[in-house]
């Protein structure tokens, strides 16, 4: 059942417009992210990730600029391009980004503002999003599932409902509302101010998070959840003043059905009061399956 | 395209990338981009625990390194600091050496402290300071 959902198929213009949006973010993110500050680093601080240990240390400035310049230019172009070059655009701008990304992440921390972009590229990135093909865009779907559904299994994991009852987010709203980071730290520390709100947004984020998967087999659910991720996000920036734009973006991307072609009207059919039944419209043959997805 | 006509090679594509996205997932496994999904994942009690950098000039006058006001690659040094204990003295010098130099104002460092910093959130004056690592800059910087 979970191979025949993952290899089911999806309406072409919506993996197409999927595809699009994703070479967009990868480009945006690439020319506009903070990676260019990242040059002078001393060596005795780098700490690469897994695929970038060949380096000595930070790249110079020059290395990370043409890289930026690179994806951006790949990503211009791709979206003029049809299938096969779009592709090649994609996979271009995507390895700049794992690069640039790979390097912010060298800095003894875990990052995770470039990762799911990253993940959900990745389906898009092996073969051309094809007429009727809805895998990649299923795969991307289930990234997007477990990245929420993880951050909240291991909050269960390591705090347990104490994450939710105990003064958990009035301390990190604190904390946060002191770091220097939040443009507007009165807000932050009016809502640490509130036991009672606190609680409530914490268990609504461990609800949204947990929840998530949902997604994958309630499409009606997908707008709510992607809408509420994005909603989510903005918070995280005004509260704690950290800048998750693009799962923000992402979510949406992958969760709403955008391009797809208007479902079948089902309602043709169905006998309406007062009016003889309509002929069955004709479906020419070679038509693509109705979305499968909201 | 029907559930059959899949090819086998993106078959195998989507369950790897799938098994090494949710083995990192459950296992909390950091192989970047896949990661454990560790966000905010622990409880912040009222206690927090920060780390302070100070370089010490030659004239004696110590003054706490301002990591905020330095470029990207600096500002996760924090993160550096609470793992100083688990590298060799090499390259602990190292890492102190690259803390020394990032001094704006080109002070002549000849030593690198390293405090762990205990506090409570509701009480700045319950506030602990321990001197966790201290490197001799040789030559200053």
């Amino acid at each position: 059942m979970i191979e025949r959902w993952l290899f089911g198929a999806e309406d072409e213009r919506r993996l197409v417009a999927v595809q699009v949006g994703l070479v967009a973010l990868v480009g945006l993110r690439v020319a506009l992210g903070p990676y260019a500050q990242l040059a002078g680093q001393p060596d005795a601080l780098f700490r690469p990730v897994w695929f970038l240990r060949g380096l000595g240390g930070m790249p110079p400035l020059a290395v990370i600029v043409s890289l930026q310049v690179a994806g951006t230019l790949a990503a211009l172009a791709a979206p003029a391009r049809r299938d096969r070059w779009r592709q090649v655009g994609l996979v271009a701008a995507w390895l700049s980004l794992l690069v640039l990304a790979g390097l912010r992440a060298s800095r003894g921390k875990v990052l995770h503002n470039d990762v799911l972009l990253l993940l959900v590229c990745v389906p898009f990135l092996a073969t051309v999003a094809r007429r009727r093909s809805g895998w990649q865009l299923r795969t991307a779907m289930v990234v997007v599932a477990g990245a929420y559904f993880f951050a909240g299994f291991h909050k269960l994991r390591l705090s347990g409902l104490g994450w939710v009852t105990s003064d958990n987010v009035q301390n990190v709203l604190t904390v946060a509302s002191r770091s220097g980071r939040v443009r507007f730290p009165e807000v932050a520390e009016l809502v640490a101010g509130n036991a009672a709100a606190c609680k409530l947004l914490g268990a609504a984020i461990l609800a949204l998070e947990v929840t998530f998967p949902v997604v994958l087999w309630r499409a009606g659910a997908r707008p709510y959840y992607a809408a509420t991720a994005a909603l989510f996000h903005a918070g995280t920036w005004l509260l704690l003043g950290i800048d998750y734009w693009l799962w923000a973006a992402v979510t949406p991307l992958v969760l709403v059905g955008w391009g797809a072609g208007r479902p079948r009207r089902r309602h043709l059919g169905r006998p309406v009061p007062g009016r003889a039944r309509p002929p069955a419209p004709a479906v020419p043959a070679g038509t693509p399956a109705a979305p499968a997805t909201g | 395209m029907k559930h059959g006509e899949v090819g086998v090679g993106a078959r195998a594509f989507v369950w790897t990338f799938l098994a090494v996205f949710v083995v990192c997932g459950v296992a909390g496994l950091d192989l970047w981009p896949f990661t454990g999904w560790h966000l905010f994942s622990h409880v912040r009690t009222d206690r927090i625990t920060a780390w302070e950098i100070t370089t010490v000039d030659t004239g004696g006058e110590e003054r706490p390194v301002a990591f905020a006001d330095l470029p990207a690659g600096y500002r996760t040094s924090s993160h550096v600091a609470a793992g100083l204990a688990g590298l060799t003295e090499a390259e602990r010098g190292d890492v102190c050496r690259a803390w020394a130099s990032a001094d704006p104002e080109r002070r002549q460092v000849v030593e690198v402290r390293v405090y762990r910093i205990e506090e409570s959130l509701g009480d700045p004056a319950d506030r602990t300071r321990e001197l966790r690592h201290t490197c001799a800059v040789a030559g200053g910087s």
